[in-house]
């Protein structure tokens, strides 16, 4: 049986984890003086650049190799954002993460800060996530009451600040440009890229965004090195990720694990399946198409998720119990997807809006021959990449997974002219 | 494939353009061009509903999406992603394959255009854009034929007026993003936006109440009732013109006309002194012009035009324009023939004929070229008198002429623009307009001095309120007499001295000759320029042509005795030698005058018109419409509106403009040159011009080689102020016209009523206080000439010391206020019991 490996989560089962005191006492801050004192901003990009630390927030881009991307001679201000809005159905790690240990947030917005020549950082904080808002807000108190914030840090000469931002509850804002636009007070809607926040983000200015679990990994790969991080995970993927498990498992929770870890290792630290049995599962929250279980020795990690079909995403597993009605489950989270789209762009806009009311129909009972057709050819249309960001993307993956796999759950909707499951279990929204 | 060289200009030159290859199609472009940009100038037309030209793109309408190799994978397949040719920057060897190359391309069109249309509701044979509609247009052409659309359509109220002019139907929008983009990025006036989320976002101005997420059957969102604020913009017209659906249309163009039945005839806007091309849209059915909007001049507006220029034209079919001659019998106005009113005429200018009495003309500053030359050629060759006269607003002395020749481009690219006495967003518009996005979009640097903050204040760098009148102490450095601090004066001068092209624009309430002499001592250094903006749209033609008592045609003057034999050979008649009188003189002797002409003059809106009219002994009215000033007429001769006639109209650059006939003329109304023309045959004193084009060649031949120079002498300059403006006890009377206002013409739009403000007296916080006079409150406002009562507006915009009123608003004028020889008097101001 697999173990879980705490790197992130470290601090979880320590008493007072967010306290500063607490922090010091388990090596906190020691990362953020080994980069001042001891490490070029250059040295900094590199370690993390070594250890193959890749973005958590989805896009899995290298760390370190989005902060080399920041122009060592833009005359404007440099700019380090935390992405805090974690959205996606299914996923509840970031919030765990920045309850658990905003002082380990604070020092790797820091290091990275260093890195890339900032002077301001900001958190964007999910506007529900009313502990992980407190507890950080206390964490930059007591940063800068003991200069691990503020001038001259630790008496190195260096000099950085920090604000905590709230969303106003908008999913899109999870994406990081709309969470920029967000961030300067306009409607959070995506800008087109490029330009790219590493060279226009915030104020137009270069900009790092990062997600809150690869600061936190960041912090400690500074202070531990490169190699350290890659004693877990692939080649490919190196070190450990959090996934949240959630459905049909019998204890729902966060899970730290070495990258590469199978979808049935996952779901078995979880307490395995539960009595419901399963039907299939989103292995990067219900964004991600969704794999049957004759995918769960797929691993978790970028590569061996494309692989198996899907993605990684946020690695966020949701696992779909036999008694929920996949074109049910498949409607509501449309209804999410239309909800949250900004509006900006056409297909996103109408896209969803049209697959969410055949999907209605189709689950009510009112489908007609065709609509199956119809559904797929309008998924499809609305999706590859004809967007100005993700979400139509994400709209149309549960969709078009959920018709490959359970082709025939729709065709019975239809036939019959009614739901075979008559079930209220709603997953996912 | 031919290869397409973009434009002459960036042919030449190593490396400053970029090779990019469209469809096999090699096209030179600008480093840094948008692809879509750079692919239309090549010939390939990339079809689009959110990107325009002139706005920072956004890529949401996803219309423009282009194959550029090299672009990552979509995951899983073969293909590129696709990319949105408006966000896209072109790049030294890109290959780009657009919907003519590539299937998948054109099939992802497609999808976005049957998406666009699942909510639309395809109600174009009742939409006022159908046949000129970029949605229809790009439907037919890169559109499925049907669509699969079964659900049901988004529904919202239909339409809503959003202002008097504007009306908004949501279900037509595409959320293109046009119009909330215009108000943000170029006209400033942001007052509709995007509200709501998602599917359920629409676009309008901020309201209040419930939110109506509704489903299904149920009319959504707020509706006409929920309006905070009306779209109240002086702009908002371009909304409509940008608008790619049938969302944004004109309440004044609603049901009037179909596209396809309609010829535009490209004219020249005659509301202001800007110059603006535009479109008279005549409906070919009953030959009726349906509307107007604006024509492309990338040399004056653009492709803008101001909601005075495109919906203030109401009187043209107005039951109120006069069609016939009328002549007054028995004590009652009478219609006639032109006959009958020509030998009316010949009977009663019997006198000025025999030279025992003066005659007077007065003619209206909106007229053309042409009138202006053909109406002191008649007063001087016909009438024998140089008494004629544009100036109908007080403060418009300009007799110390300004040479011309500053532009637009001029202005725009000016490393420094002082702005003097103009609140440009009221007098011209066009020209406030591309100054604020120049100001905007590229921090074009500018200096305002005006006693109110205006509407380019907020971006100035250096911002003077002197008092009115003193302008000229600005200038000259006398800081007491401006009532400023000597060191605001010295930063302004030292910015205009550190400037490389400073452009110093003087505006119609710094004109008075000591104003722009002590303006042109501070524009001496090489490459400073000084222009006067003359407001009215034909003040300057009127001066180049000779309409001023002062004034022979082509800035020749009548103190020269040179200018004057030149004259006399030209019309082989001598110019009358005695001095001419201007307006206020010509008003004040009304009584002596044996005929005062008013020609498209209203001189019931100035000082003493009234009192004039009252004794003048036989008055002629030449105008467009039925106005006050037919009370005191004898005779009425009915004229052509500007869209009736052919002529040319000069703007404030100095520009000459084809004002081109659009439509015929009502009954028997005639071209103003030609009535005058007429009449000078019939008084048996012929002076040619039967044609525009004969007075235009005439005017032309006169011009050739011809510029203004400072220092007109004579009666009709300003006495130069012997006394400071600033006065102990008292505040100072500010007055100037607004955009809508009412003048005669304008006030004719229904829409533009609606909008127009009442009067008020605009007075500083610190004023008001010690006045006890609280915002809102009715107030007396009296000066040595007159009263009036208002409401007060009580605002830190306007400086200390200082009563702004509005010249005229809904009857309520400052004219009672002032005289011609004191513009700013002191006023006093109380709150009304």
């Amino acid at each position: 049986m697999v173990e879980e490996v705490l790197v992130v989560l470290k601090r979880r089962e320590l008493p007072e984890s967010w306290t500063l005191r607490t922090f010091l006492d388990t090596g906190g801050y020691q990362g953020l003086r080994k980069a001042l004192t001891e490490m070029t901003p250059q040295e900094v990009i590199e370690v993390v650049q070594g250890s193959g630390l890749r973005g958590r927030g989805g896009a899995g881009m290298g760390t370190g190799l989005k902060w080399s991307l920041i122009p060592k001679d833009s005359p404007k201000d440099r700019y380090v954002v935390c992405n805090g809005d974690e959205g996606e159905p299914g996923a509840f790690h970031d919030r765990e993460l920045m309850e658990v240990d905003p002082h380990a947030l604070i020092e790797g917005m820091l290091c990275s800060a260093y890195a890339v020549g900032a002077k301001h950082c900001f958190i964007y904080c999910r506007g529900e996530f009313i502990l992980a808002h407190e507890r950080l807000a206390a964490a930059i108190k007591e940063a800068y009451d003991n200069n691990y914030l503020g001038d001259n840090i630790l008496g190195t000469g260096f000099s950085c600040d920090m604000v905590l931002h709230r969303g106003a509850g908008a999913y899109i804002c999870g994406e990081e440009t709309a969470l920029l636009e967000s961030l300067e007070g306009y409607r959070g809607m995506p800008r087109p890229r490029p330009p790219f926040p590493v060279t226009e983000g915030l104020y137009a200015s270069p900009t790092v965004v990062n997600n809150v679990q690869s600061l936190q990994a960041a912090g400690q790969v500074v202070l531990n090195g490169a190699d350290w991080y890659r004693r877990w995970g692939t080649e490919k993927s190196p070190g450990t990720l959090v996934c949240s498990v959630s459905g049909a498992v019998n204890a729902p929770r966060n899970v730290e694990v070495p990258l590469g870890t199978t979808v049935q290792e996952v779901l078995e630290l979880c307490g395995g399946i539960d009595d419901r049995g399963l039907k299939a599962f989103a292995p990067g929250g219900w964004s991600t198409p969704m794999l049957p279980p004759d995918k769960l020795d797929a691993t978790m990690d970028y590569e061996g998720m494309i692989a198996a079909g899907s993605v990684l995403g946020a690695s966020s597993i949701i696992a779909v119990p036999n008694d929920m009605c996949i074109v049910r489950a498949v409607w509501r989270g449309s209804k999410f997807y239309s909800h949250e789209s900004c509006g900006k762009c056409t297909p996103c806009r109408e896209g969803t809006y049209w697959v969410e009311h055949i999907l209605e129909r189709i689950e009510h009972g009112h489908g007609h021959p065709g609509d199956l057709e119809r559904l797929e050819k309008v998924n499809n249309g609305m999706s590859g990449f004809k967007s100005l960001c993700a979400l139509a993307e994400f709209a149309a993956g549960p969709v078009g997974s959920s018709i490959i796999h359970f082709r025939h759950e729709y065709e019975e909707h239809i036939r019959l002219g009614a739901c075979p499951m008559r079930t209220e279990t709603a997953i996912a929204s | 494939m031919t290869d397409v060289k973009a434009t002459p200009e960036q042919s030449g030159g190593a490396r400053d353009t970029v090779a990019i290859t469209v469809d096999g199609r090699t096209i030179e472009a600008k480093p840094g061009e948008l692809l879509i940009a750079a692919a239309e100038r090549g010939g390939v037309y990339i079809p689009r509903f959110c990107w325009h030209k002139r706005m920072d793109p956004v890529g949401a309408c996803r219309m423009c999406l282009v194959d550029v190799e090299g672009s990552p994978p979509i995951p899983g397949t073969s293909q590129r992603r696709p990319q949105t040719s408006c966000t896209t920057t072109v790049r030294e060897g890109m290959v780009v394959h657009t919907q003519f190359s590539s299937t998948e391309i054109n099939d992802a069109q497609k999808m976005i255009l049957e998406l666009l249309l699942i909510n639309h509701p395809l109600d174009c044979p009742i939409c006022d854009r159908g046949g000129e509609c970029p949605l229809q247009d790009q439907t037919q052409d890169y559109g499925p034929a049907e669509s699969r659309y079964t659900e049901q359509k988004r529904r919202y109220e239909k339409p809503v007026p959003i202002s008097p002019l504007i009306n908004l139907d949501r279900e037509r929008c595409i959320l293109c993003y046009r119009c909330t983009r215009f108000c943000e990025e170029l006209s400033g006036d942001v007052l509709i936006s995007t509200m709501q989320r998602g599917p359920e976002s629409f676009i309008f101005p901020f309201y209040k109440g419930s939110e109506g997420n509704g489903h299904g059957d149920a009319v959504r969102g707020p509706s006409t009732g929920d309006i905070n604020e009306t779209f109240d913009s002086y702009f908002s017209g371009n909304t409509v013109q940008i608008c790619p659906v049938g969302a944004l249309t004109s309440t004044e163009y609603r049901f009037m006309a179909r596209p396809w039945d309609m010829q535009n005839i490209t004219t020249t806007c005659n509301l202001c002194a800007s110059g603006c091309a535009m479109h008279a849209g005549v409906r070919v059915q009953d030959g009726n012009v349906a509307r107007f909007s604006a024509a492309t001049n990338e040399d004056t507006n653009e492709e803008w035009l101001c909601d005075k220029g495109r919906y203030g034209n109401g009187y043209i079919s107005s039951p109120e324009r006069l069609t016939q001659p009328l002549v007054r019998r028995d004590g009652a106005l009478q219609p006639t023939t032109w006959d009958d009113a020509f030998h009316e005429l010949t009977e009663k200018l019997a006198p000025v004929l025999a030279g025992d009495a003066d005659a007077g003309m007065i003619i209206g500053a909106h007229l053309c070229d042409e009138d202006f030359y053909v109406a002191q050629k008649f007063a001087r060759v016909a009438l024998r008198t140089n008494n004629i006269d544009h100036r109908t607003e007080p403060g418009l002395a300009a007799d110390a002429l300004v040479a011309p020749g500053v532009t637009y481009d001029d202005v725009l690219n000016s490393d420094l623009v002082v702005v003097v006495g103009t609140d440009l967003r009221e007098e011209l518009p066009i020209l406030f307009l591309r100054m604020r996005i120049a100001a905007s979009k590229r921090g074009l640097p500018i200096a305002i001095v005006h006693p109110r903050e205006v509407a380019l204040s907020e971006f100035a760098k250096i911002r003077l309120q002197p008092l009115p009148g003193a302008e000229h102490a600005v200038a000259s450095g006398d800081a007491a007499t401006c009532g400023l601090r000597g060191e605001q004066i010295e930063e302004l001068m030292s910015a205009i001295e550190d400037a490389v092209s400073p452009v110093i624009l003087l505006g119609s309430r710094a004109c008075s000759p000591e104003t722009i002499a002590a303006w042109s001592e501070v524009a001496t250094s090489p490459g400073a320029r000084l222009a006067w903006l003359p407001r009215r749209a034909g003040t300057y033609g009127a001066l180049a042509a000779g309409a001023h008592p002062d004034l022979l045609p082509g800035w020749r003057r009548l103190s020269d005795d040179a200018d004057c034999a030149d004259m006399a050979s030209e019309w082989h008649v001598p110019v009358p030698a005695k001095d001419g009188l201007d307006v206020p003189a010509m008003l004040a002797a009304a009584g002596d005058l044996g005929v005062l002409w008013l020609v498209g003059a209203d001189v019931h809106d100035v000082p003493g018109g009234a009192a004039a009219l009252e004794k003048a002994r036989f008055v002629v009215v030449q105008d467009v419409q039925n106005s006050p000033l037919l009370e005191h007429a004898d005779l009425v001769l009915p004229a052509a509106a500007f869209v009736e006639r052919d002529g040319t109209l000069t703007n404030w650059e100095g520009r000459r403009q084809a004002v081109v006939a659009a439509v015929d003329p009502p009954g028997a109304a005639r071209a103003d040159y030609a009535i005058l023309s007429e009449a000078a045959r019939r008084l048996g004193r012929p002076i040619g011009c039967r044609t525009h084009v004969q007075a235009r060649d005439e005017l032309d031949v006169l011009l050739k080689g011809s510029h203004p120079v400072g220092g007109v002498r004579g009666g009709a300059v300003l006495p130069p102020r012997s006394e400071s403006p600033k006065r102990e006890n008292g505040l100072t009377l500010l007055t100037y016209r607004l955009l809508y206002d009412d003048g005669a013409r304008v006030k004719e739009t229904e829409g533009i009523r609606e909008l127009t403000r009442g009067s008020f007296a605009e007075l500083n916080t610190s004023d008001a206080e010690r006045l006890h006079i609280t915002d809102g409150a009715h107030v007396r406002v009296a000066t040595p000439h007159g009263a009036i009562t208002v409401e007060a507006k009580v605002s830190d915009a306007i400086r200390e010391g200082v009563v702004f009123v509005p010249w005229s608003q809904w009857g309520t004028t400052a004219r009672e206020l002032i005289t011609w020889d004191d513009t700013n008097p002191t006023v006093i101001v109380e709150a009304m019991s």
